[in-house]
């Protein structure tokens, strides 16, 4: 069974991808001696203006992940986002398995294994992790482990199963939300998307002087483009318009930037199709998109 | 300068003596117990209690006046010698000497008044070598003497004509420095005496704010000094040495009468002291946290205390499967004797770090927890650093083959610690996370810092308490853990009664108010606050006071009311009582007095009604 391990970057800087290179050759390791896991690659696709690396720093890489996985890098030269990164690095790859990671995530020697455990039942076509120090609030059955949707930060799936929904959708640029989006076509498909609380990575977020998670502008953005994508997609016009108004009384001018963006990209019918009938899977009106175990 | 102490058992004269009794074996015949050589003889002190025991004595002095007067009024084997004369030394003591068996060599009150003792000492270290190794007896005066330390932080170093500041005195020592010297000449402790004085000689003037112990400054700087080792009170160090060691070859670059100065910052800057019994699934998520540190200058005394092989050997696994350039951070350290406190303070002890931090092994940081330190400390150096903590519940889900399933958040993240340190209310407890606090190394060595393992519960409030009071405590204001609380099985593991709990920290208040304690800054302003509070309290307890005496008055007065009204009411009751019954009687006098006014009246007109019935029958009356 082989597997790609899919990094999209953003001028990231390097000493970031040391830790998480180190992280990803332990888990490898470690994955190696309880389950069949043979071949494995790390790829770097870079989203950035300018490449991120040099060959010298690949070749550090390589050096801190020794001769079991092979490191590779390819420098997009555009934009990709998120989702369209990981579609393009999947297109370069035959692998069985793909494992996507974020650049700010640095993997434990376990949590592979405990993915592919989790990833083993013939209907279960992704797996997510838990995250540290800030866990996802986002709810799973206890016994189980399904959840209604699998968080891209460190993210393991089925190569055939992505591939049989067609992959990320591409139009949740530059990011957030996709992985939500590709866990309901995926669930619409008839698969079993699974969180493994035992599966644990750190993913670098911090808290603000207010102890609430930071965000950055463009994450803020981000995040209510993307909002207003899956409403357009799975057929809320009502969730639409309440972020819309929402935005319009009270958003930052972060938020307004992504409604103006939003506008112009739907007039140009450059967002996600509209999906038949999604409700049996959407859950638009929380906040989390599913389920929470708790409110941070 | 001729120095006349007589000898008494409790000096230093008296401590070398015994610890030539002690030490040195008898033989059968006393007299031929040894010869003594006794440099720097003065008036051989020694001398009389020295041969008591059996013991020859030979004295050695530079000054021919007093060796002269030894020789020709006391008949004392006594001659000339120059110290410095290394050269000439063996010499000189092979002559004095004439081939007799030397038992020791005695140097009370000599090596501080050598331009070079470590020449000196390595002449004879060499010579005693040549002379079947007899022991060496040194008494030299401590400078480390809480006298002088107390009195030096005023600026004041008193050269005295004799003591510990002898004006002749041309080296000085503490507990490290003479130490340094015998050892780097060659010379292997046996045995110690040290000579203590509470008040050594320098104990003057007697109000000195900063020495008398009376004074808050002066106990306050007492107990700091004693706190550090055991020499506060020795005024000579009194030891026994044998020339067995090798001596420090001299050299430009290394001397044993100085240390270089040490700049350099201990590396690395932080040691994470996580202690874990190693049946919880939470260590990998702790360690996940420290792997992905934005600041890597840190190591990891993982101290794994359990009396479970498989959990040890699962703990050992885990760490062995993390990337070596983690994993060669990581010290591990097992201990199957469980105790909560004991595999700290080991940790205390192997740890290298510049600053040292302990986190629970179900903790998070975020990933510039070290970072934030770091800087902290490197702004302010020598401070217990502090961050910010959230909490979190957790609780275990599901489960693996063991039955322990990971623990999972079950709540969002609370801030309910101070933002920023405040000492007055961490005395109450709760206030800081372990892993909130840095503490630097060198307070903890400094001052012998240690968690105390006979504390049930809150030996780490107590040792945070004396760390913050002598270091003071710089803040990063930045959240840098999440304390996680457990809400399942683990939870009553955690959860201490609350009456032990107040009493342990009563313990910890008690401790403290036995002496006077430093304050950070800002605590004017927090003593004001308490004081205002206070008599705003006082203030209101007088009003409160006042009103009630005035309702106890007032209910006084309506008692009396009340009791008045009540025999007015009966009076009342009577007096209406008396007015009907009087009402009553009159109404019955007043029918008789009609009807025997009726009666009266009816005579007269009985009489007329008998005049009109006459006139009208007869005409006339």
């Amino acid at each position: 069974m082989s597997c790609t391990v899919q990094v999209v970057l953003f001028d990231n800087p390097i000493a970031e991808l040391r830790r998480l290179t180190a992280g990803v050759g332990a888990a490898v390791r470690s994955a190696r001696r309880s389950s069949e896991i043979a071949t494995t690659t790390l790829v770097f696709g870079d989203s950035s203006a300018t490449p991120s690396l040099s060959d010298a720093d690949v070749e550090s890489l390589q050096t801190v992940l020794g001769p079991e996985v092979e490191v590779s890098y390819v420098f997009f030269d555009e934009n990709l986002g998120s989702g369209g990164g990981s579609n393009r690095l999947m297109e370069q790859s035959d692998s069985d398995l793909v494992w996507v990671l974020n650049p700010d995530t640095v993997p434990t020697p376990t949590v592979l294994s405990e993915l592919l455990a989790a990833l083993e039942p013939d209907d279960v076509a992704a797996v997510d992790a838990r995250q540290v120090p800030i866990e996802h609030p986002k709810g799973f059955d206890a016994t189980t482990g399904d959840t209604a949707w699998v968080a891209g930060a460190c993210l393991l799936m089925k190569r055939a199963a992505v591939a049989h929904v067609g992959g990320f959708d591409a139009h949740f640029f530059p990011m957030y939300c996709d992985d939500v989006d590709l866990s309901w076509r995926l669930r619409l498909a008839g698969w079993r998307v699974r969180h493994a609380p035992a599966a644990v990575v750190f993913h670098d977020k911090r808290l603000g002087a207010d102890g609430r998670t930071e965000a950055s502008d463009f994450e803020h953005e981000s995040g209510v483009l993307s909002r207003l994508f899956l409403a357009h997609r799975y057929n809320r016009p009502d969730i639409a318009q309440a972020t819309l108004q929402w935005v319009d009384e009270g958003g930052t001018e972060a938020h307004r930037r992504a409604v103006a963006t939003y506008r112009v990209r739907l007039d140009a019918g450059d967002v996600p199709e509209p999906l038949p009938d999604p409700d049996q899977v959407s859950d638009l009106d929380s906040d989390h998109y599913g389920p929470s175990r708790f409110e941070y | 300068m001729r120095y006349d102490f007589g000898y008494s058992d409790d000096s230093p004269y008296g401590h070398i003596v015994r610890l030539l009794d002690d030490h040195i074996d008898s033989v059968d015949t006393p007299d031929e117990r040894g010869l003594v050589i006794d440099l720097g003889c003065g008036l051989a002190a020694i001398e009389a209690p020295a041969v008591e025991l059996g013991f020859s004595y030979c004295g050695l002095d530079g000054d021919a006046v007093t060796v002269d007067e030894l020789v020709t009024r006391r008949g004392i084997d006594a001659h000339l010698i120059d110290l410095v004369d290394v050269a000439g030394l063996a010499a000189r003591l092979d002559a004095v000497t004439a081939g007799r068996s030397v038992a020791a060599i005695t140097a009370i009150d000599v090596l501080e008044h050598l331009p070079r003792p470590d020449q000196t000492l390595r002449a004879l270290h060499a010579w005693a070598r040549e002379r079947g190794s007899p022991a060496l007896l040194v008494s030299v005066p401590n400078v480390g003497h809480v006298d002088l330390a107390t009195k030096l932080v005023t600026g004041r170093w008193d050269v005295t004509p004799t003591g510990l500041l002898d004006e002749t005195h041309l080296r000085f020592f503490n507990d490290r420095s003479v130490s340094a010297l015998m050892s780097g000449t060659g010379f292997a402790e046996i045995a110690r005496d040290d000579f203590r004085l509470i008040f050594s000689d320098q104990a003057w003037p007697p109000d000195h704010p900063a020495q008398s112990p009376e004074s808050m400054l002066g106990r306050y700087l007492r107990t700091l000094r004693e706190s550090t080792d055991e020499h506060a009170e020795t005024n000579q160090f009194v030891r026994m040495y044998s020339p067995t060691g090798t001596p420090i070859m001299e050299s430009p670059d290394r001397s044993v009468l100085a240390i270089e100065p040490d700049l350099d910052r201990p590396s690395p800057f932080l040691s994470v002291i996580t202690r874990t019994t190693g049946n919880r699934s939470t260590l990998v998520g702790t360690l996940a946290c420290l792997s992905g540190q934005t600041d890597a200058d840190f190591e990891i005394l993982l101290m794994v205390n359990t009396d479970d092989s498989d959990d040890r050997d699962s703990v050992l696994d885990l760490v062995a499967s993390f990337d070596e350039s983690f994993r060669d951070r990581i010290r591990v350290d097992v201990s199957d004797e469980m105790h909560r406190v004991a595999p700290l303070n080991r940790a205390l002890d192997l740890a290298r770090g510049r600053y040292i931090t302990v986190l629970d092994d179900d903790d998070f940081v975020f990933g510039d927890w070290v970072e934030q330190f770091h800087r902290a400390a490197d702004e302010h150096p020598g401070a217990v650093v502090r961050c910010r903590a959230v909490d979190q519940h957790i609780d275990t889900v599901g489960g693996g083959a063991d039955g322990v399933g990971p623990a999972v958040a079950t709540s969002g993240f609370e801030a309910p610690y101070r933002s920023t340190f405040d000492l007055a209310s961490h005395f109450a407890g709760g206030q800081s996370p372990q892993g909130t606090l840095a503490v630097p190394h060198e307070a903890l060595d400094t001052f012998n810092l240690r968690f105390d393992e006979a504390m049930v519960v809150c030996e780490d409030i107590e040792f945070y308490l004396r760390v913050t009071s002598i270091c003071g405590v710089v803040d990063t204001a930045t959240f840098g853990m999440v304390y996680r609380r457990w809400t399942d099985r683990f939870a009553s593991q955690h959860t201490v009664a609350p009456e032990v709990w107040e009493q342990a920290i009563q313990e910890i208040v008690r401790r403290f108010d036995a002496g006077p304690m430093l304050m950070p800054a800002g605590t004017a302003s927090r003593l004001y606050q308490t004081a205002a509070q206070e008599r705003q309290l006082h203030d209101l307890d007088l009003g409160t006071s006042t009103l009630l005496r005035r309702v106890e008055v007032a209910e006084r007065n309506w008692a009396a009311i009340v009791h008045d009204f009540v025999g007015l009411d009966h009076r009342y009751r009577d007096v209406a009582a008396d007015r009907d019954r009087m009402a009553e009687q009159i109404a019955t006098d007043a029918a008789a007095a009609a009807t025997a006014a009726a009666a009266a009246a009816a005579v007269p007109l009985h009489r007329r009604i008998v005049r009109r019935g006459r006139r009208m029958l007869f005409g006339k009356p």
